[in-house]
């Protein structure tokens, strides 16, 4: 006899292995649980995701509308409508007359080479032979067919249009001359500014709607970031643009829908962000501002490194381990509005959208699962251009 | 009989499979394999039978819906015991009282024949460990009977690895005492 006998491994061996027969309702009270489950929509994030994306996709995929700026005046790349000069019916199949100096330096000048070339199908030696044949008055070999086809009644741009007048038309010109001399469309240069994006994030998705064996709620999460923005544009057309994005916010916020009580959390993690993107432009001076206003589909990469994060108290697998890694890597896209305000200075507005790599360290037992930061907001920026128009 | 007779040679990995696809039978043949033996690790979590039947319903959802996360690395039993006992202290910490601090009163151990102890059957027992706190009965099923270690108990419950081991020393006192009493032995214990 004794009290020194182990009273732990009393219990251990005794009813470590007890078994015990449940009664019968269990199962069934299981089974009616798992066909509710059957039949669930798929998760508010997912759903989510899906919609914001196919409105994203949707709003690159709509046609620029640039005839409509032309009809009304304003200048388009998009609706050039490069025809030859000495076409009938367009009013220089007659002695054109002098063309103003104006028109012939500057802006018109390098306006018509731009967009010509912008055009593709028109080459700087074809362009040179065509002005001289305006000061000469002889006509010009004929351009590629493709390019007549535009209507040039509905979009007739005003530097071109310039071109094709007569003499006799100069003084219709007298206003519009001192309106385009300092409205050109050269975007040509480098520009640096203040930018902040205001995002939507979620991290979780189907697979991981159980955290530590709860199942969650994805809610909306909303982040912001800042920083500094340093654009090229190599031309009308295309530019390039990095920076670097401080403390920006991603996670996600869900609610643990328990049978008697429902919590907030939020996974919080914080960021410092380099993108590098591509931009393709569709450019045009605005009716409204007659400055230029750039169209912009954007492409590209973003580094991102972990400052910090921040996980919901209730995660009990917490490690030792870091659960994230310290490095993001994401694929980004966006459409966005450079609206120029002066020669110098242009305001960007519009959305983007980025999907990264995962970010998990899977030191949690229960994240299997990639985690992706989806982020997808609004994006604004104030640009200064190192250049004159 | 339409009832689905499931011998325990049965591999799990065919199974479990069928389970992930959403196949209602196969479920029903898992649950049947595991129900005795996860009701009674849910047993020593709970205070009576029907929260035990609790648990194991919702284990078994949990199980049911995360099943595709087994990899066939470990035992399947394993798994399910792990999701058993995360259920049971979720549930415990959800009502609130995983933790009330019971007042042992510094009575005198008594001696104990182990003899009588080894006859003791396994009800007894579950009975004894399903009659102390919620906070006692679950450091010390993780401890002696798991294989817990004070750290991990105190991560798993977030409390600290002192509570821990005072939970544990409190349990084993109060277990030990149950013991006597059942035994019949009444001397006083060595040093005491």
């Amino acid at each position: 006899m004794g009290n020194n006998f182990d009273i732990d491994e009393l219990f251990r061996n005794s009813i470590r292995e007890f078994e015990a027969k449940p009664s019968k309702d269990v199962w069934s009270r299981i089974d009616r649980s798992l066909s509710k489950r059957t039949g669930k929509a798929p998760s508010f994030n997912i759903g989510r995701n899906l919609a914001l994306s196919f409105l994203f996709f949707t709003l690159c995929l709509i046609p620029y509308p640039g005839n409509q700026f032309a009809s009304r005046g304003a200048h388009s790349l998009q609706t050039l409508p490069v025809t030859r000069l000495s076409d009938p019916g367009l009013g220089l199949n007659h002695n054109p007359g002098p063309i103003p100096e104006k028109l012939h330096t500057g802006f018109l000048q390098q306006t018509l080479q731009d967009q010509l070339e912008t055009a593709g199908q028109y080459t700087r030696a074809q362009a040179k032979a065509d002005e001289a044949s305006l000061q000469t008055g002889t006509q010009t070999p004929p351009v590629p067919e493709p390019l007549k086809r535009h209507d040039f009644a509905a979009s007739q741009p005003m530097s071109l249009n310039a071109h094709m007048l007569s003499g006799s038309d100069n003084a219709d010109l007298n206003e519009r001359d001192a309106d385009i001399s300092v409205h050109s469309m050269h975007l040509r240069g480098m520009s640096i500014g203040l930018v902040a994006n205001y995002n939507q994030t979620s991290l979780l998705e189907n697979e991981n709607i159980f955290r530590n064996d709860r199942s969650i709620q994805p809610t909306l999460k909303f982040g912001v970031s800042k920083g500094l923005s340093i654009k090229y544009n190599f031309n009308n057309r295309f530019g390039i643009e990095t920076g670097y994005l401080y403390n920006s916010v991603e996670g996600q916020n869900y609610v643990l829908s328990d049978d008697n009580q429902i919590v907030q959390k939020s996974l919080v993690l914080y960021y410092d962000q380099i993108p590098l993107l591509f931009d393709l432009k569709i450019a045009h001076i605005s009716c409204l501002t007659h400055h230029p206003v750039s169209l912009n589909y954007i492409a590209g990469v973003q580094y991102g490194s972990l400052r910090q994060y921040r996980l919901p108290q209730e995660k009990r697998y917490e490690t030792d381990d870091a659960q994230y890694k310290s490095s993001e890597w994401s694929f980004v896209l966006g459409l966005d509005y450079d609206i120029y305000l002066s020669s110098n200075l242009y305001l960007t507005a519009g959305a983007r959208g980025s999907i990264s790599n995962d970010i998990s360290t899977h030191s949690d037992p229960h994240d299997q699962y990639a985690q992706r930061n989806f982020v997808f907001g609004l994006h604004g920026g104030l640009n200064y251009v190192f250049r004159n128009f | 009989m339409s009832q689905v007779n499931l011998p325990s040679a049965i591999p799990d990995e065919p199974i479990i499979r069928e389970c992930v696809s959403g196949d209602r039978r196969s479920q029903k043949m898992l649950y049947e394999k595991y129900a005795s033996k996860m009701l009674g690790v849910c047993l020593r979590y709970a205070r009576d039978y029907q929260n035990a039947e609790d648990i194991l319903q919702e284990g078994f959802i949990k199980a049911f819906r995360n099943l595709e996360k087994f990899r066939f690395e470990g035992s399947f039993e394993g798994w399910l015991r792990r999701i058993m006992i995360n259920t049971a202290i979720e549930m415990h910490r959800r009502k609130n009282y995983l933790y009330p601090l019971i007042e042992v009163e510094n009575t005198d151990l008594e001696m104990v024949d182990e003899n009588a102890v080894s006859m003791l059957a396994a009800e007894d027992l579950m009975g004894m460990i399903m009659s102390l706190s919620p906070g006692y009965r679950t450091v010390f099923n993780l401890y002696a009977i798991e294989g817990y270690s004070h750290k991990e108990i105190a991560e798993q419950l977030n409390i600290s690895e002192g509570t821990s081991k005072s939970q544990l020393a409190r349990a084993r006192y109060i277990l030990m005492k149950m013991v006597t009493q059942r035994t019949g032995m009444k001397r006083k214990a060595i040093g005491q």
